[in-house]
Protein backbone atom coordinates (compact mmCIF):
# COMPACT_ATOMS: atom_id res chain seq x y z
CA UNK A 1 0.00 0.00 0.00
CA UNK A 2 1.29 3.47 -0.84
CA UNK A 3 2.77 5.11 2.26
CA UNK A 4 0.37 8.01 1.99
CA UNK A 5 -2.59 5.64 2.20
CA UNK A 6 -1.17 3.98 5.31
CA UNK A 7 -2.77 5.75 8.29
CA UNK A 8 -0.65 6.97 11.17
CA UNK A 9 -2.86 5.87 14.02
CA UNK A 10 -3.13 7.78 17.26
CA UNK A 11 -1.95 6.18 20.49
CA UNK A 12 -5.25 4.70 21.58
CA UNK A 13 -5.98 3.12 18.21
CA UNK A 14 -2.38 2.08 17.63
CA UNK A 15 -2.03 0.38 21.01
CA UNK A 16 -5.46 -1.28 20.69
CA UNK A 17 -4.62 -2.66 17.27
CA UNK A 18 -1.27 -3.90 18.58
CA UNK A 19 -3.15 -5.58 21.40
CA UNK A 20 -5.18 -7.49 18.82
CA UNK A 21 -2.07 -8.32 16.81
CA UNK A 22 -0.52 -9.90 19.89
CA UNK A 23 -3.65 -11.71 20.95
CA UNK A 24 -2.67 -15.10 19.58
CA UNK A 25 0.60 -14.96 21.52
CA UNK A 26 -1.29 -13.94 24.62
CA UNK A 27 -3.40 -17.09 24.25
CA UNK A 28 -0.44 -19.40 23.73
CA UNK A 29 -0.40 -21.05 27.18
CA UNK A 30 -4.13 -21.62 27.04
CA UNK A 31 -3.83 -23.06 23.57
CA UNK A 32 -1.00 -25.38 24.60
CA UNK A 33 -3.09 -26.64 27.46
CA UNK A 34 -6.10 -27.24 25.19
CA UNK A 35 -3.83 -28.95 22.69
CA UNK A 36 -2.67 -31.42 25.34
CA UNK A 37 -6.27 -32.07 26.21
CA UNK A 38 -7.14 -32.68 22.55
CA UNK A 39 -4.27 -35.15 22.16
CA UNK A 40 -5.57 -36.94 25.22
CA UNK A 41 -9.19 -37.17 24.14
CA UNK A 42 -8.48 -37.85 20.46
CA UNK A 43 -5.69 -40.42 20.31
CA UNK A 44 -6.89 -41.48 16.86
CA UNK A 45 -8.55 -38.85 14.65
CA UNK A 46 -9.89 -41.55 12.32
CA UNK A 47 -12.13 -42.79 15.13
CA UNK A 48 -14.04 -39.50 15.26
CA UNK A 49 -17.58 -39.49 13.82
CA UNK A 50 -17.80 -38.98 10.06
CA UNK A 51 -20.60 -36.47 10.28
CA UNK A 52 -19.16 -33.01 10.96
CA UNK A 53 -21.97 -31.95 13.28
CA UNK A 54 -21.73 -35.14 15.29
CA UNK A 55 -17.98 -34.76 15.40
CA UNK A 56 -18.32 -31.25 16.74
CA UNK A 57 -20.86 -32.37 19.32
CA UNK A 58 -18.41 -35.06 20.48
CA UNK A 59 -15.52 -32.59 20.67
CA UNK A 60 -17.60 -29.98 22.46
CA UNK A 61 -18.78 -32.50 24.98
CA UNK A 62 -15.26 -33.69 25.77
CA UNK A 63 -13.57 -30.31 25.68
CA UNK A 64 -16.42 -28.65 27.53
CA UNK A 65 -14.98 -30.25 30.68
CA UNK A 66 -11.76 -28.27 30.30
CA UNK A 67 -11.59 -24.86 31.96
CA UNK A 68 -8.76 -23.87 29.61
CA UNK A 69 -10.94 -24.73 26.60
CA UNK A 70 -13.88 -22.74 27.91
CA UNK A 71 -11.54 -19.84 28.49
CA UNK A 72 -10.16 -19.99 24.91
CA UNK A 73 -13.72 -19.88 23.67
CA UNK A 74 -14.68 -16.91 25.81
CA UNK A 75 -11.50 -15.00 24.99
CA UNK A 76 -11.77 -15.95 21.31
CA UNK A 77 -15.33 -14.64 21.28
CA UNK A 78 -14.07 -11.28 22.48
CA UNK A 79 -11.66 -11.17 19.55
CA UNK A 80 -14.36 -12.21 17.08
CA UNK A 81 -16.77 -9.53 18.21
CA UNK A 82 -14.24 -6.77 18.92
CA UNK A 83 -11.64 -6.73 16.15
CA UNK A 84 -13.95 -4.89 13.76
CA UNK A 85 -14.88 -2.35 16.41
CA UNK A 86 -11.31 -1.70 17.47
CA UNK A 87 -10.26 -1.19 13.84
CA UNK A 88 -13.18 1.15 13.25
CA UNK A 89 -12.43 3.23 16.34
CA UNK A 90 -8.76 3.45 15.38
CA UNK A 91 -9.84 4.79 12.00
CA UNK A 92 -12.27 7.30 13.51
CA UNK A 93 -9.39 8.85 15.47
CA UNK A 94 -7.60 9.70 12.21
CA UNK A 95 -10.59 10.14 9.92
CA UNK A 96 -10.18 13.88 9.65
CA UNK A 97 -6.64 13.74 8.35
CA UNK A 98 -7.18 10.59 6.25
CA UNK A 99 -10.39 11.58 4.48
CA UNK A 100 -8.80 14.11 2.07
CA UNK A 101 -6.15 11.52 1.16
CA UNK A 102 -8.77 8.82 0.62
CA UNK A 103 -10.84 11.19 -1.53
CA UNK A 104 -7.78 12.20 -3.53
CA UNK A 105 -7.13 8.60 -4.52
CA UNK A 106 -10.72 8.15 -5.65
CA UNK A 107 -9.61 10.27 -8.64
CA UNK A 108 -7.45 8.82 -11.38
CA UNK A 109 -7.31 6.04 -13.93
CA UNK A 110 -8.95 3.43 -11.71
CA UNK A 111 -12.74 3.64 -11.83
CA UNK A 112 -15.67 2.18 -9.91
CA UNK A 113 -19.11 1.37 -11.27
CA UNK A 114 -21.57 1.18 -8.36
CA UNK A 115 -24.77 -0.81 -8.65
CA UNK A 116 -26.82 0.37 -5.68
CA UNK A 117 -30.14 -0.75 -7.14
CA UNK A 118 -29.22 -4.32 -7.84
CA UNK A 119 -30.47 -6.57 -5.04
CA UNK A 120 -27.64 -8.25 -3.17
CA UNK A 121 -27.88 -12.07 -3.01
CA UNK A 122 -29.20 -13.73 0.16
CA UNK A 123 -25.96 -15.66 0.68
CA UNK A 124 -24.13 -12.35 1.18
CA UNK A 125 -26.61 -9.67 2.23
CA UNK A 126 -26.82 -9.14 6.00
CA UNK A 127 -24.13 -11.74 6.75
CA UNK A 128 -21.44 -10.52 9.14
CA UNK A 129 -18.54 -12.18 7.32
CA UNK A 130 -15.63 -12.66 9.74
CA UNK A 131 -18.09 -11.60 12.46
CA UNK A 132 -17.53 -7.98 11.47
CA UNK A 133 -20.85 -6.39 12.42
CA UNK A 134 -22.48 -5.16 9.21
CA UNK A 135 -20.33 -7.33 6.94
CA UNK A 136 -18.21 -5.96 4.11
CA UNK A 137 -20.13 -2.74 3.63
CA UNK A 138 -21.00 -1.54 7.13
CA UNK A 139 -18.94 1.66 7.37
CA UNK A 140 -18.28 4.42 4.80
CA UNK A 141 -14.66 3.41 4.78
CA UNK A 142 -15.05 -0.29 5.55
CA UNK A 143 -12.81 -1.24 2.63
CA UNK A 144 -10.07 1.05 3.85
CA UNK A 145 -10.44 -0.12 7.44
CA UNK A 146 -10.29 -3.70 6.33
CA UNK A 147 -7.28 -3.33 4.03
CA UNK A 148 -5.15 -0.92 6.04
CA UNK A 149 -5.99 -1.93 9.58
CA UNK A 150 -7.38 -5.46 9.71
CA UNK A 151 -5.37 -6.93 6.85
CA UNK A 152 -2.11 -5.02 6.92
CA UNK A 153 -1.72 -4.57 10.67
CA UNK A 154 -3.36 -7.72 11.98
CA UNK A 155 -3.70 -10.60 9.55
CA UNK A 156 -0.40 -9.90 7.75
CA UNK A 157 1.50 -9.98 11.05
CA UNK A 158 0.75 -13.60 11.82
CA UNK A 159 -0.70 -15.33 8.76
CA UNK A 160 1.42 -18.40 7.90
CA UNK A 161 3.21 -17.79 4.61
CA UNK A 162 2.44 -14.07 4.49
CA UNK A 163 -0.70 -12.78 2.79
CA UNK A 164 1.10 -10.64 0.22
CA UNK A 165 3.91 -13.06 -0.66
CA UNK A 166 1.34 -15.83 -1.13
CA UNK A 167 -0.64 -13.73 -3.59
CA UNK A 168 2.47 -12.88 -5.59
CA UNK A 169 3.41 -16.56 -5.73
CA UNK A 170 -0.05 -17.50 -7.04
CA UNK A 171 -0.21 -14.59 -9.52
CA UNK A 172 2.94 -15.93 -11.18
CA UNK A 173 1.50 -19.44 -11.74
CA UNK A 174 -0.55 -18.96 -14.94
CA UNK A 175 1.30 -20.40 -17.94
CA UNK A 176 1.81 -17.31 -20.11
CA UNK A 177 4.19 -14.43 -19.50
CA UNK A 178 1.74 -11.90 -20.73
CA UNK A 179 -2.01 -11.32 -20.52
CA UNK A 180 -3.78 -8.45 -22.25
CA UNK A 181 -7.03 -8.49 -20.33
CA UNK A 182 -7.62 -9.99 -16.88
CA UNK A 183 -10.76 -10.33 -14.76
CA UNK A 184 -10.30 -10.72 -10.99
CA UNK A 185 -13.50 -12.05 -9.41
CA UNK A 186 -14.19 -11.07 -5.79
CA UNK A 187 -11.29 -8.63 -6.05
CA UNK A 188 -12.34 -6.93 -2.78
CA UNK A 189 -9.78 -4.30 -1.69
CA UNK A 190 -7.40 -5.38 -4.44
CA UNK A 191 -4.63 -7.33 -2.72
CA UNK A 192 -4.60 -10.05 -5.37
CA UNK A 193 -5.37 -7.56 -8.14
CA UNK A 194 -2.20 -5.80 -7.12
CA UNK A 195 -0.17 -9.02 -7.31
CA UNK A 196 -1.61 -9.59 -10.80
CA UNK A 197 -0.73 -6.09 -11.95
CA UNK A 198 2.79 -6.37 -10.60
CA UNK A 199 3.23 -9.72 -12.36
CA UNK A 200 1.68 -8.58 -15.65
CA UNK A 201 2.49 -4.86 -15.72
CA UNK A 202 0.88 -4.20 -19.14
CA UNK A 203 -2.36 -6.06 -18.44
CA UNK A 204 -5.66 -4.23 -18.43
CA UNK A 205 -7.39 -5.41 -15.26
CA UNK A 206 -11.09 -5.63 -14.48
CA UNK A 207 -12.34 -6.42 -10.98
CA UNK A 208 -15.81 -7.42 -9.80
CA UNK A 209 -17.08 -7.68 -6.23
CA UNK A 210 -20.47 -7.45 -4.51
CA UNK A 211 -19.09 -5.00 -1.96
CA UNK A 212 -18.95 -1.38 -3.06
CA UNK A 213 -16.84 -0.27 -0.09
CA UNK A 214 -14.12 -2.78 -0.81
CA UNK A 215 -13.81 -1.92 -4.50
CA UNK A 216 -13.63 1.76 -3.55
CA UNK A 217 -10.54 0.83 -1.59
CA UNK A 218 -9.20 -1.16 -4.56
CA UNK A 219 -9.70 2.01 -6.60
CA UNK A 220 -7.58 4.01 -4.14
CA UNK A 221 -4.88 1.36 -4.18
CA UNK A 222 -4.92 1.36 -7.99
CA UNK A 223 -4.73 5.14 -8.22
CA UNK A 224 -2.05 5.45 -5.56
CA UNK A 225 0.10 3.21 -7.78
CA UNK A 226 -0.87 4.76 -11.12
CA UNK A 227 -2.84 1.69 -12.30
CA UNK A 228 -6.07 1.89 -14.30
CA UNK A 229 -8.33 -0.79 -12.88
CA UNK A 230 -11.95 -1.03 -14.01
CA UNK A 231 -13.92 -2.05 -10.94
CA UNK A 232 -17.56 -3.09 -10.93
CA UNK A 233 -20.00 -3.82 -8.14
CA UNK A 234 -21.26 -7.01 -9.73
CA UNK A 235 -21.37 -10.69 -8.78
CA UNK A 236 -18.67 -12.95 -10.15
CA UNK A 237 -21.27 -15.45 -11.32
CA UNK A 238 -23.01 -12.83 -13.45
CA UNK A 239 -20.46 -10.24 -14.55
CA UNK A 240 -22.42 -8.77 -17.45
CA UNK A 241 -19.36 -8.79 -19.74
CA UNK A 242 -19.52 -10.02 -23.33
CA UNK A 243 -18.55 -13.59 -24.20
CA UNK A 244 -14.83 -14.05 -24.94
CA UNK A 245 -13.62 -10.78 -23.42
CA UNK A 246 -10.67 -11.84 -21.22
CA UNK A 247 -7.36 -13.69 -21.51
CA UNK A 248 -7.14 -14.66 -17.83
CA UNK A 249 -9.87 -15.14 -15.21
CA UNK A 250 -8.90 -15.29 -11.53
CA UNK A 251 -10.23 -15.38 -8.00
CA UNK A 252 -8.34 -15.45 -4.73
CA UNK A 253 -10.04 -16.74 -1.57
CA UNK A 254 -13.48 -15.77 -2.85
CA UNK A 255 -14.91 -19.30 -3.17
CA UNK A 256 -15.22 -20.11 0.55
CA UNK A 257 -17.50 -17.09 0.88
CA UNK A 258 -20.11 -18.33 -1.57
CA UNK A 259 -22.46 -21.34 -1.67
CA UNK A 260 -21.76 -24.41 -3.79
CA UNK A 261 -24.26 -23.66 -6.58
CA UNK A 262 -22.85 -20.12 -6.91
CA UNK A 263 -19.32 -21.55 -7.17
CA UNK A 264 -20.45 -23.74 -10.05
CA UNK A 265 -22.10 -20.74 -11.73
CA UNK A 266 -18.94 -18.69 -11.20
CA UNK A 267 -16.72 -21.24 -12.98
CA UNK A 268 -19.21 -21.29 -15.87
CA UNK A 269 -19.16 -17.51 -16.01
CA UNK A 270 -15.35 -17.47 -16.05
CA UNK A 271 -15.45 -19.93 -18.95
CA UNK A 272 -17.97 -17.81 -20.83
CA UNK A 273 -16.09 -14.51 -20.56
CA UNK A 274 -12.70 -16.05 -21.43
CA UNK A 275 -11.44 -15.95 -25.00
CA UNK A 276 -10.71 -19.34 -26.57
CA UNK A 277 -7.23 -20.29 -25.35
CA UNK A 278 -7.70 -18.19 -22.21
CA UNK A 279 -6.51 -19.30 -18.78
CA UNK A 280 -8.29 -19.65 -15.43
CA UNK A 281 -6.77 -19.68 -11.94
CA UNK A 282 -8.90 -19.86 -8.79
CA UNK A 283 -7.41 -20.15 -5.31
CA UNK A 284 -9.13 -20.92 -2.08
CA UNK A 285 -8.84 -22.40 1.37
CA UNK A 286 -7.56 -25.87 2.31
CA UNK A 287 -9.81 -28.70 1.12
CA UNK A 288 -11.34 -30.81 3.86
CA UNK A 289 -10.28 -33.80 1.76
CA UNK A 290 -6.64 -32.84 2.42
CA UNK A 291 -7.12 -32.82 6.21
CA UNK A 292 -7.54 -35.56 8.79
CA UNK A 293 -10.76 -35.59 10.79
CA UNK A 294 -9.32 -33.60 13.64
CA UNK A 295 -7.90 -30.90 11.37
CA UNK A 296 -11.25 -30.78 9.57
CA UNK A 297 -12.94 -30.20 12.90
CA UNK A 298 -10.54 -27.36 13.68
CA UNK A 299 -11.19 -25.70 10.31
CA UNK A 300 -14.91 -26.23 10.68
CA UNK A 301 -15.02 -24.75 14.19
CA UNK A 302 -12.94 -21.81 12.94
CA UNK A 303 -15.57 -21.22 10.26
CA UNK A 304 -18.47 -21.61 12.67
CA UNK A 305 -17.15 -19.05 15.15
CA UNK A 306 -15.40 -16.91 12.54
CA UNK A 307 -18.44 -15.80 10.53
CA UNK A 308 -17.99 -18.13 7.55
CA UNK A 309 -21.37 -19.72 6.75
CA UNK A 310 -20.31 -21.14 3.38
CA UNK A 311 -16.86 -22.45 4.30
CA UNK A 312 -17.82 -26.04 5.11
CA UNK A 313 -19.76 -26.68 1.92
CA UNK A 314 -17.22 -24.84 -0.17
CA UNK A 315 -14.15 -26.54 1.33
CA UNK A 316 -15.83 -29.93 0.79
CA UNK A 317 -16.17 -29.45 -2.98
CA UNK A 318 -13.96 -30.96 -5.64
CA UNK A 319 -13.11 -27.72 -7.43
CA UNK A 320 -11.15 -29.41 -10.22
CA UNK A 321 -14.25 -31.41 -11.17
CA UNK A 322 -16.37 -28.27 -11.09
CA UNK A 323 -13.84 -26.59 -13.42
CA UNK A 324 -14.04 -29.55 -15.83
CA UNK A 325 -17.83 -29.53 -15.70
CA UNK A 326 -17.72 -25.87 -16.67
CA UNK A 327 -15.74 -26.78 -19.80
CA UNK A 328 -12.15 -26.17 -18.74
CA UNK A 329 -9.48 -28.57 -19.98
CA UNK A 330 -5.98 -29.43 -18.72
CA UNK A 331 -7.33 -28.82 -15.23
CA UNK A 332 -4.83 -29.11 -12.39
CA UNK A 333 -5.24 -28.64 -8.66
CA UNK A 334 -2.48 -28.13 -6.17
CA UNK A 335 -2.46 -27.65 -2.40
CA UNK A 336 0.62 -25.75 -1.31
CA UNK A 337 2.63 -27.08 1.60
CA UNK A 338 3.01 -26.95 4.53
CA UNK A 339 -0.62 -26.03 5.25
CA UNK A 340 -2.21 -27.25 2.02
CA UNK A 341 -2.99 -23.60 1.53
CA UNK A 342 -3.71 -21.97 -0.77
CA UNK A 343 -5.47 -24.57 -2.87
CA UNK A 344 -5.06 -23.54 -6.50
CA UNK A 345 -7.10 -24.75 -9.45
CA UNK A 346 -5.96 -23.92 -12.97
CA UNK A 347 -7.45 -24.67 -16.37
CA UNK A 348 -7.64 -23.61 -19.90
CA UNK A 349 -10.47 -22.81 -22.33
CA UNK A 350 -9.99 -24.82 -25.52
CA UNK A 351 -9.03 -22.88 -28.67
CA UNK B 1 -27.37 -23.10 0.76
CA UNK B 2 -28.53 -25.09 3.77
CA UNK B 3 -29.18 -23.06 6.95
CA UNK B 4 -29.78 -19.31 7.03
CA UNK B 5 -26.27 -17.81 6.69
CA UNK B 6 -27.27 -15.05 9.10
CA UNK B 7 -27.39 -17.66 11.85
CA UNK B 8 -23.58 -17.45 11.69
CA UNK B 9 -23.71 -13.85 12.90
CA UNK B 10 -24.23 -14.95 16.49
CA UNK B 11 -23.25 -18.61 16.86
CA UNK B 12 -23.98 -20.60 20.00
CA UNK B 13 -20.68 -21.21 21.74
CA UNK B 14 -19.45 -23.44 24.51
CA UNK B 15 -18.17 -20.69 26.83
CA UNK B 16 -17.71 -20.12 30.53
CA UNK B 17 -19.84 -21.92 33.07
CA UNK B 18 -20.91 -20.80 36.51
CA UNK B 19 -18.04 -22.86 37.90
CA UNK B 20 -15.63 -20.58 36.05
CA UNK B 21 -16.76 -17.50 37.87
CA UNK B 22 -13.96 -17.65 40.46
CA UNK B 23 -11.31 -17.86 37.79
CA UNK B 24 -12.98 -14.93 36.14
CA UNK B 25 -12.82 -12.88 39.33
CA UNK B 26 -9.09 -13.64 39.61
CA UNK B 27 -8.59 -12.51 36.04
CA UNK B 28 -10.53 -9.30 36.49
CA UNK B 29 -8.55 -8.34 39.58
CA UNK B 30 -5.24 -9.11 37.85
CA UNK B 31 -6.34 -6.92 34.99
CA UNK B 32 -7.43 -4.11 37.27
CA UNK B 33 -4.03 -4.14 38.93
CA UNK B 34 -2.27 -3.92 35.56
CA UNK B 35 -4.48 -1.11 34.38
CA UNK B 36 -3.91 0.73 37.61
CA UNK B 37 -0.12 0.41 37.46
CA UNK B 38 -0.19 1.87 33.97
CA UNK B 39 -2.54 4.66 34.91
CA UNK B 40 -0.35 5.60 37.81
CA UNK B 41 2.76 5.58 35.63
CA UNK B 42 1.12 7.68 32.95
CA UNK B 43 -0.13 10.31 35.39
CA UNK B 44 3.20 10.45 37.18
CA UNK B 45 5.06 10.76 33.86
CA UNK B 46 2.90 13.62 32.71
CA UNK B 47 3.23 15.35 36.11
CA UNK B 48 7.03 15.01 36.09
CA UNK B 49 7.24 16.39 32.58
CA UNK B 50 4.85 19.23 33.34
CA UNK B 51 7.17 20.17 36.23
CA UNK B 52 9.81 20.64 33.53
CA UNK B 53 7.39 22.65 31.38
CA UNK B 54 6.78 19.92 28.78
CA UNK B 55 3.30 18.99 27.49
CA UNK B 56 3.64 15.52 25.91
CA UNK B 57 0.01 14.53 25.33
CA UNK B 58 -0.14 15.34 21.60
CA UNK B 59 3.27 13.90 20.89
CA UNK B 60 2.26 10.63 22.53
CA UNK B 61 -0.87 10.52 20.44
CA UNK B 62 1.05 10.79 17.19
CA UNK B 63 4.12 8.78 18.21
CA UNK B 64 5.22 5.83 16.05
CA UNK B 65 7.39 3.37 17.97
CA UNK B 66 10.64 2.30 16.30
CA UNK B 67 11.42 -1.38 15.89
CA UNK B 68 13.20 -1.77 19.21
CA UNK B 69 10.42 -0.16 21.18
CA UNK B 70 7.79 -2.02 19.18
CA UNK B 71 9.28 -5.38 20.09
CA UNK B 72 9.43 -4.40 23.74
CA UNK B 73 5.80 -3.29 23.56
CA UNK B 74 4.80 -6.55 21.90
CA UNK B 75 6.57 -8.57 24.54
CA UNK B 76 4.94 -6.65 27.37
CA UNK B 77 1.43 -6.85 25.91
CA UNK B 78 1.75 -10.59 25.35
CA UNK B 79 2.86 -11.07 28.93
CA UNK B 80 -0.08 -9.08 30.27
CA UNK B 81 -2.54 -11.00 28.17
CA UNK B 82 -1.04 -14.30 29.23
CA UNK B 83 -1.43 -13.45 32.88
CA UNK B 84 -5.07 -12.52 32.42
CA UNK B 85 -6.03 -15.32 30.06
CA UNK B 86 -4.20 -17.93 32.10
CA UNK B 87 -6.06 -16.91 35.24
CA UNK B 88 -9.26 -17.29 33.29
CA UNK B 89 -8.29 -20.76 32.12
CA UNK B 90 -7.06 -21.91 35.50
CA UNK B 91 -3.42 -22.13 34.38
CA UNK B 92 -0.93 -20.87 36.90
CA UNK B 93 1.59 -18.43 35.48
CA UNK B 94 4.40 -17.76 37.91
CA UNK B 95 5.57 -14.26 37.35
C1 LIG C 1 -11.90 -12.73 1.15
S1 LIG C 1 -12.42 -11.50 0.09
C2 LIG C 1 -11.44 -11.66 -1.36
C3 LIG C 1 -10.04 -11.27 -1.16
C4 LIG C 1 -9.32 -10.66 -2.32
N1 LIG C 1 -9.46 -11.40 -3.57
C5 LIG C 1 -7.88 -10.50 -1.91
O1 LIG C 1 -6.98 -10.93 -2.65
O2 LIG C 1 -7.66 -9.94 -0.85
C6 LIG C 1 -13.97 -12.05 -0.50
C7 LIG C 1 -14.69 -11.00 -1.30
O3 LIG C 1 -15.64 -11.66 -2.10
C8 LIG C 1 -16.74 -10.81 -2.25
N2 LIG C 1 -17.85 -11.62 -2.76
C9 LIG C 1 -18.63 -12.49 -2.10
N3 LIG C 1 -19.47 -13.09 -2.95
C10 LIG C 1 -19.19 -12.60 -4.19
C11 LIG C 1 -19.71 -12.84 -5.49
N4 LIG C 1 -20.68 -13.72 -5.72
N5 LIG C 1 -19.18 -12.16 -6.53
C12 LIG C 1 -18.19 -11.27 -6.33
N6 LIG C 1 -17.67 -11.01 -5.14
C13 LIG C 1 -18.17 -11.67 -4.07
C14 LIG C 1 -16.90 -10.20 -0.89
O4 LIG C 1 -17.65 -9.01 -0.97
C15 LIG C 1 -15.45 -9.97 -0.50
O5 LIG C 1 -15.02 -8.69 -0.86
Amino acid sequence: MSEELHARLRQRGRASVDFLANFGFGMSDLRDSVEEEIQRIVPDPDALPDDLDQRDARMQQSLGASQAYRATQAVGEWMATHHGLVAKHAFEEVREEMEPILKKFEQGGSTVEANPDKEAPAYWDGVDFHRTAGGWDEHDYQGYIHADIVHTRLVAKTFPGGIFAQRRMVAALPPKDHYDKIIDMGCSTGHFTRALQETYPDAEIYGVDLSLKTIQQAQRLGNANGWSWKLFQRPGEDTGFEDETFDLATSYILLHEIPADTIKALFKEAFRVLKPGGDMIMSDVTRYADLDKLAQWRADAGAKYGGEPHWRASASLDLAQIARDAGFVDVTAKAFDPFKYPYVVQGHKPE
Amino acid sequence: MSADPKSYNKPQRNMLLETDVNGLAQAVVTLTQEVWVLNDRQMVTEAVLAKHGIDIAEEIDTFTPDETLQSKLDERSRAIMQRVFNSLGGISSDE
